[in-house]
């Protein structure tokens, strides 16, 4: 090989160029042994070039050879034929010619020169002619010399049909010296060793450039399921609003706890075994709580707690059914009832992820169990507000920020809300959460004080995670049929990808978070003075904002593009963009795209200041590429390259989904706009 | 959530205005109903049809007159009408028999007169007849409504229940009087009223309403006589005396269904909001009712007690103005309470907080100023959950992937599948009565099974397949409040061409590390009672202290392999986690 290898840059030291084929016949060598020298002349850098080629190669058949040397075979059954008419019998003419005869005869007799004839009752061959011109050698002569292109495409066409040659595609390559051409190559080493660290030897050594464009190994790892990191994601947020987890490992649930104690009539819809599946083992609950039922009788009969009620005839027996849990609400009201059964009443914020059932019909977006998230507050005093401003504060979390509440039905709370969320796939406002206030004919029997409100809300844990990560089909997601691949690939859980770095701290200013001494004058001159601090903050950083926004394009793209082109195939990479949008955002924003402009620029020109050097798009896109010494090549090594985070999934366009009330209909929103209240100018 | 279609023009005509789709769609919003969806009437494409989504509770919306109504009275151009039952001199009579009451104990009757009934108005009165019958009513069975022409009757009429051989009418819409056995069997192949029969259809006798000349009304809740049925006769319109009746075997919402027909339709009777009383007389109790009530029942709100609850801080007057244009006609009493008429179309309101959700509507949801609530709370994770998260992060960094499987599945998945004995399985599952397929037959008490289907499922998958799952079983239990409890576990499969006990078993003691229970703490004593495993190699974790086994492990039976389908060896880890936290 080295030999080769030495005999290709002889060749180019010479000839400047020359395409493979051709070399490989000047040196007499094997087509395949150049094809390996240039590989590895390839992968020691710039030493040549080579641009990959395809062309047909034609090659002689050993038939086809055996023509170029013997003549074909009706030239040799014609040289068989003896001059003159008395010819000769064709059993003797086959003798002579052997494997030739067959198709030598009736190819020569078709070329006219020799025929056969009838001579006293015996056929005899005889030439036509005294001499003829064999075509076919001449022409095979010509390929075995390497000149198949002196001949036309039919003939080859034919020659081909008679398998006296085969056509096979080559790959070739066209060579020229490189900038770094030499014909002393150094002997480059694939790898450090041990040994030549211990030695010194690296010093002296060369190695062989990577191949950055392959793939990395990979590698044996454990995963976690997504739908259970989106739970962990959720938890976290939960806690971090300082929410409280509930003991809900409690899958079968007495109908007391599951309905009545929340207020559901005993005649509702949601107990019909047509929604909700109820036990046959153990059929019923072995206790409920006697004076508490009686007080959530005297609730749903209207007899007590200043309500009318659901009329009369509550029934002791549709208490004590058993049934799979349709909410973990029904932890929630055993949550309150202990909460209201200790003398004093102490606030508490409480949450929930965990499966509950219904008796569904399955479908793409439906399962017969699934994750509901709830979320409860009990505190004096609580209003709608409170509840508003909790579900504006948890969704943005999720990443969803334009909210709109609608009044709505729930047998257990009243006022109630359903929460919509405007998705850009859709271009429509869906449903995302189930939210209200219990009911006091629900508090009051569990003896939550008068004056204690209790707000909660819910939605499924499924939607927003099929929606974060484009899954179709709740299978693919949940259950035994889950896609392994899917869950391989499936990236950490960040839900609000658009986060602040905030390194100032800004991150913690929470415009839904008053001062405590709230009035209603001071909001309105909060966002009067807010409105001149957004000023303030724009004009700031406005000279950097331009420039840079000019500039690239590529990097940053400006906020009108987001919007339009890709806010509907990726929302959640377009959040904070809004033309209006809180400073916070667009400083830090600018903050990140500032920092990674510097780092490109002081690759290329560390003498230059900071981002403001003014790059081409060009140049930005070629940067990462052109600071290294060594051009990829092609060629597959074992290399190591960063195997870049697959990039998340496009929310489809999701169905909607109406799985009663604790379902969601979810998707990706932009962040509403709204006037950012600041705290040192109230109070 | 029910859905009404209504025709758009007619809407619109009935408000006395015109909205863009958009704008129409906001004001639903606003009024907390939802514009669905919009199509184009199946019969007639050139009427487009607004489809919009009720609340459950709210029936009085039911119909193109209620909707129309209440967004008038919401946006102000009307006020809302005060409904009232007229006393005849003489009073249509309806007498119940005692034989009522074992199969359909009550009837509520009403009479609106001079009704000028057009295609249209037909139309209202069957499909709220339809939306009440399959929502309130659930579909006949608590309530099932009759209306007919009052002129080709004579009062007094009998509710009584008979035995079917004696019961013999035309019904509605038929061309020959059949016995009521013989119309049960009948209907057999009816696709509407075929959903209906079981109701009766046990009962020695059938509910039956007739005149005082023994002319069949309504045979509740199966089907109306033909003779009374309310028939245009192919007029543009006619004016009729209607006698609406329902029977039912709840009376509240009995009450419900007749007030909210009567003060849907009143309006196009001769004295519009105006119904006609009537009585009903048990004869079992010698009770009398007089019907319809349409009653409208006075509640206090108070002010200060409101605004706390929306968030707001309306006047009195504000409020009271909000009310009055969410149909509850208000007054302010003094500085701080206001008196609501609740009129008999707002069945919905049973408790101040009903109201109070009113004034927020009226208000606006989205006017309401957020504010985090100043909750003073310290949170706390569920332990159980802490310690699963923890365990499934370091599960998961030993190599093996997180699968979420069902924890509902068929007995066959704990029994025959993993080759343990029904006999023995069957009493300590947690079993669904009514499930609609095979697999949500029972709760799991065990996880292997799941993750066996799972590998079943992703054969195309390389190997090795390392999956596990933390989750909870369920375990009948009769030391329980409801007999049954949750107990949380893990488990593991190692899936490849060679079983891996080893690996299974080096999870096991990572676990084991993870959970500090020292080396030499825990043991594994050969099994070969558990049949899911391969005879000598299954074994059962025991741990020192601990009483019984934490779990088991081992090699799982060929035949385990086969039931699941699986072409590799396959050893699997599974331990009662509550028992070593």
């Amino acid at each position: 090989m080295a030999q080769v290898t030495d005999q290709v840059l002889q060749y180019l030291n010479e000839h400047s160029k020359v395409d493979t084929l051709q070399l490989a016949r000047s040196l007499n060598v094997d087509h395949q042994k150049v094809i390996g020298a240039v590989k590895s002349l390839q992968s020691l850098g710039d030493i040549i070039e080579a641009d990959q080629n395809a062309r047909t190669k034609i090659e002689l058949t050993a038939e086809g050879k055996s023509f170029v040397e013997n003549g074909s075979h009706e030239a040799i059954v014609f040289a068989a034929v003896p001059t003159g008419v008395g010819g000769i019998t064709q059993p003797d003419l086959m003798k002579a010619t052997g494997g030739a005869g067959k198709i030598g005869m009736s190819k020569a007799i078709q070329n006219g020169w020799i025929q056969i004839v009838k001579m006293e009752g015996v056929s005899k061959v005889i030439r036509n002619c005294e001499t003829i011109e064999d075509n076919v050698q001449a022409k095979l002569k010509e390929i075995a010399q390497g000149n198949a292109e002196t001949l036309d495409t039919a003939t080859l066409a034919d020659l081909k049909k008679r398998k006296l040659l085969i056509q096979t595609p080559v790959i070739f390559y066209n060579i020229s010296r490189g900038k770094g051409f030499t014909v002393q190559i150094v002997k480059l080493e694939t790898e450090l060793t041990p040994e030549m660290l211990a030695s010194g030897e690296w010093k002296q050594k060369k190695f062989k450039p990577y191949n950055f464009q392959a793939l990395g190994a990979p590698l044996n790892s454990g995963h976690l399921h997504p739908l259970l990191k989106v739970r962990s994601e959720f938890r976290s947020i939960l806690l971090e609003m300082g929410f409280s987890e509930m003991p809900t490992n409690r899958f079968v649930e007495s109908s007391f706890w599951n309905f009545d104690a929340l207020y559901v009539p005993q005649k509702h819809p949601a107990r019909d075994a047509q929604d909700t599946f109820f036990m046959s083992q153990p059929e019923k609950c072995n206790s409920v709580p006697k004076e508490f039922m009686e007080r959530v009788k005297a609730a749903h009969t209207g007899t007590d707690f200043e309500t009318l009620g659901y009329g009369p005839g509550w029934k002791v027996e549709e208490s004590y059914k058993n049934c799979m849990r349709t909410h973990t609400t029904a932890v929630s009201a055993r949550m309150l009832h202990a909460i209201g059964s200790k003398g004093e009443f102490k606030p508490a914020k409480l949450f929930s992820i965990d499966r509950v059932y219904r008796n569904e019909t399955l479908d793409a977006t439906h399962l017969a169990e699934f994750h509901q998230v709830e979320g409860v507050v009990a505190d004096y005093n609580l209003n709608l507000g409170n509840l508003i401003a909790i579900m504006k504060e948890f969704f943005s979390r999720l990443g969803i920020s334009k909210l709109r509440f609608k009044p709505a039905y729930n047998p257990y709370t009243e006022p109630s809300m359903e929460v919509f969320s405007y998705h850009e796939g859709l271009k429509k406002w869906v449903e995302v959460g189930n939210s209200g206030m219990f009911r006091p004919e629900m508090l009051l029997p569990m003896g939550i004080p008068k004056d204690v409100r209790v707000i909660a809300w819910g939605l499924s844990l499924e939607r927003p995670t099929m929606i974060r990560y484009g899954i179709d089909n709740i299978r693919d997601l949940v259950g035994p049929r889950v896609d392994l691949q899917m869950v391989y690939n499936n990236p950490i859980c960040r839900l609000d990808k658009n986060f602040e770095i905030g390194s100032d701290g800004s991150y913690l200013d929470n415009p839904l978070m008053k001062s405590p001494k709230r009035e209603r004058a001071v909001q309105q001159q909060t966002s009067a003075s807010s409105k001149s601090r957004n000023r303030r903050r724009k004009k700031k950083s406005s000279a950097a904002n331009k420039e840079q926004e000019g500039a690239l394009p590529q990097q940053t793209p400006s906020n009108k593009a987001t919007n339009n082109v890709l806010s509907s195939s990726n929302p959640s990479e377009t959040q904070p963009q809004k033309d209006n949008d809180k400073p916070q955002k667009k400083k830090s924003n600018e903050k990140q795209d500032k920092k990674k402009v510097g780092n490109e620029a002081n690759s290329k020109a560390p003498d230059k200041k900071g981002g403001e050097v003014k790059l081409t798009p060009n140049q930005v896109e070629s940067g990462a590429g052109s600071s290294q010494a060594v051009r990829p090549s092609s060629q597959p090594m074992t290399t190591a390259t960063a195997n870049p985070l697959p990039s998340p999934t496009t929310p489809g366009a999701s169905s909607a989904s109406t799985q009663t009330s604790t379902t969601t209909k979810s998707s990706k929103k932009k962040k509403k706009s709204k006037p950012s209240q600041q705290k040192e100018t109230q109070g | 959530m029910p859905t009404v279609n209504v025709p758009r023009d007619l809407l619109f005509e009935r408000l006395n205005r015109k909205f863009t789709e958009e704008e129409f769609d906001h004001l639903c919003f606003q009024f907390g109903v939802e514009l669905d969806e919009v199509s184009a009437d199946e019969k007639d494409p050139t009427i487009t049809i607004y489809k919009i989504d009720i609340p459950a509770n709210r029936y009085d919306l039911l119909c193109v007159e209620g909707i129309s109504r209440a967004l008038s009275i919401f946006l102000g151009d009307i006020k809302p009408p005060i409904y009232k039952a007229i006393q005849p001199t003489s009073m249509v009579q309806t007498i119940v028999k005692p034989s009522t009451q074992s199969v359909r104990p009550f009837i509520v009757t009403g009479i609106l007169r001079g009704v000028r009934v057009t295609k249209n108005i037909y139309n209202s009165i069957i499909d709220l007849q339809e939306k009440l019958h399959h929502n309130i009513c659930r579909k006949r069975t608590f309530v099932a409504i009759g209306v007919h022409d009052l002129s080709k009757l004579t009062p007094p009429f009998t509710y009584s229940a008979d035995p079917p051989t004696s019961i013999t009418f035309k019904p509605l819409n038929q061309t020959k009087e059949f016995r009521a056995d013989e119309l049960m069997e009948f209907y057999q192949s009816d696709n509407h009223l075929k959903h209906y029969l079981h109701i009766i259809k046990d009962s020695p006798v059938y509910p039956i309403i007739r005149d005082s000349t023994g002319t069949v009304l309504s045979m509740p809740p199966i089907i109306n006589g033909d003779w009374t049925k309310v028939d245009l006769e192919g007029k543009p319109e006619k004016i009729m005396d209607l006698f609406f009746e329902a029977t039912a075997t709840d009376i509240t919402k009995a009450n419900i269904v007749l007030d909210t027909l009567i003060t849907m339709l009143s309006e196009h009777s001769a004295s519009k909001f105006e119904a006609e009383a009537t009585e009903v007389f048990y004869e079992h109790s010698g009770e009398t009712v007089l019907l319809p009530s349409l009653t409208t029942r006075t509640q206090l709100i108070d002010v200060k007690e409101t605004n706390s609850v929306v968030g707001v801080n309306l006047k009195a007057e504000e409020m009271s103005t909000s009310l009055t244009r969410m149909g509850l006609k208000s007054s302010v009493k003094n500085k701080g309470s206001i008196s609501v008429d609740i009129p008999p179309t707002r069945h919905d309101v049973i408790h101040v907080c009903d109201i109070v959700e009113d004034v927020a509507i009226a208000y606006g949801y989205d006017n309401i100023v957020a504010e985090l609530p100043r909750t003073p709370t310290v949170a706390r994770q569920f332990p159980l959950n802490k310690v699963t998260d923890l365990l499934r992060e370091n599960v998961a960094q030993s190599g093996f992937t997180e699968a979420l499987t069902f924890s509902l599945c068929s007995v066959e998945d704990e029994c025959e599948k993993i080759r343990q004995k029904r006999i023995e399985v069957e009493p300590t599952l947690a079993k669904i009565s009514n499930p609609k397929t095979l697999e949500f037959q029972t709760c799991r008490k065990t996880l292997i099974p799941g993750l066996l289907k799972t590998i079943q499922a992703n054969k195309k998958m390389p190997l090795p397949l390392k999956l596990f799952e933390i989750s909870d079983v369920v375990l009948v239990d009769e030391k329980e409040e409801v007999g049954a409890r949750n107990e949380r576990h893990l488990a593991a499969v190692a899936y490849n061409k060679l079983p891996g006990f080893e690996i299974i078993h080096g999870l096991l003691d990572r676990i084991m590390a993870l959970l500090e229970v020292g080396e030499g703490n825990y043991w594994l004593e050969a099994c070969d009672g558990n049949p899911t495993f391969f005879e000598g190699r299954g074994a059962l974790i025991k741990v020192k202290g601990k009483e019984g086994a934490i779990g088991s492990l081992g090699v799982l039976h060929p035949e385990v392999c086969e039931k699941f389908e699986l072409i590799n060896p396959c050893s699997a880890l599974e331990i009662n986690l509550e028992r070593i936290l």
